[in-house]
């Protein structure tokens, strides 16, 4: 009897090096980027028109966790750029899945669409760098063929 | 059948009319001689930005020489909205046109302030203080 080699039993997907926002979202323990941990997790139809719903969910949380007005209004225009950028590229008839994570005084974003084919996000448009100005990290997630995702981490002050 | 069924529970269950009659943005223009004003409301993200566009292309073609957008009711300026008012000032300066902005609230106000595009803009608080700049 012998076992299959490891690495063809399971694949697991490179996620991105131990950063910021480990800690926070537990990302770096998630094999798939079609489940991961987070305690708030929304799910819709991957369609611009329900991408209000998602960033309004982020503006709850960030307020409920006492983010100051500014860094309400930054999480909630990141995560309506995220939704923006993925909702496109997803398959068809895929669901956009957005998890939070709230701890110490932090917001981890996780969003990310199931993609037909491997995937990546371009980082060279206005809408990459508005996301990465209004956060204190932003990441794509490409390492799952399955699943296209960005990774955000806001803190509660913007100051 | 009790007079509160009557209406087949219409009074007590949602429609999809109560969630879709409110527009999630407004624009409406008022032009007068050489100015126009659009008066924006709502929500200007991806969805509603190309309505936005089109409004906006039309006045900037009109031979006006100022345009003003209101955006004292706007509630949610997302990156799509900022990235248009960045086109609509490039064209703007094409065609000698004064573009004038009126916000004073942090839905607008913050994401402008931080993409660092503040500067960019001539900003006024209120309508007619834009029109007499």
């Amino acid at each position: 009897m012998q076992t299959p080699e490891p690495q063809q039993r399971e694949r697991v997907p490179e996620v991105p090096a131990p950063g910021a926002a480990t800690e926070v979202d537990g990302l770096s323990d998630t094999k798939s980027l079609g489940e991961v941990p987070s305690p708030v997790e929304v799910r819709v139809h991957a369609d611009p028109a329900l991408i209000p719903s998602v960033r309004a969910v982020a503006a709850d949380l960030a307020a409920r966790a006492d983010f100051d007005l500014d860094a309400v209004s930054d999480l909630r225009m990141a995560v309506d750029e995220a939704c923006s950028a993925l909702v496109p590229l997803a398959a068809p008839g895929g669901q956009l899945r957005c998890g939070f994570t709230v701890v110490d005084g932090r917001i981890a974003v996780v969003a990310r669409v199931p993609v037909d084919a491997p995937t990546t996000l371009r980082q060279d448009t206005f809408g990459w760098r508005v996301l990465d100005t209004l956060t204190d990290a932003a990441e794509v997630l490409d390492g799952d063929p399955e699943w296209l995702g960005i990774r955000l981490l806001k803190d509660r002050t913007t100051a | 059948m009790s007079e509160s069924a009557g209406n087949g529970g219409r009074e007590v269950v949602a429609t999809e009319d109560d969630f879709s009659t409110e527009e999630p943005m407004g624009v409406e223009v008022e032009r007068s001689g050489p100015t126009s004003v659009i008066r924006l409301s709502g929500e200007i993200d991806m969805l509603t930005t190309p309505a936005l566009r089109a409004k906006v292309t039309e006045e900037l073609g009109a031979g006006l020489s100022v345009l003003v957008l209101d955006m004292l009711a706007v509630e949610f300026l997302g990156s799509s909205g900022l990235a248009l008012l960045v086109e609509a000032l490039d064209e703007s300066r094409n065609r000698g046109v004064s573009l004038r902005l009126v916000a004073d609230s942090r839905p607008v106000s913050r994401p402008l302030q931080a993409t660092g595009l503040t500067d960019l803009f001539e900003i006024h608080s209120t309508v007619e203080e834009a029109l007499a700049a």
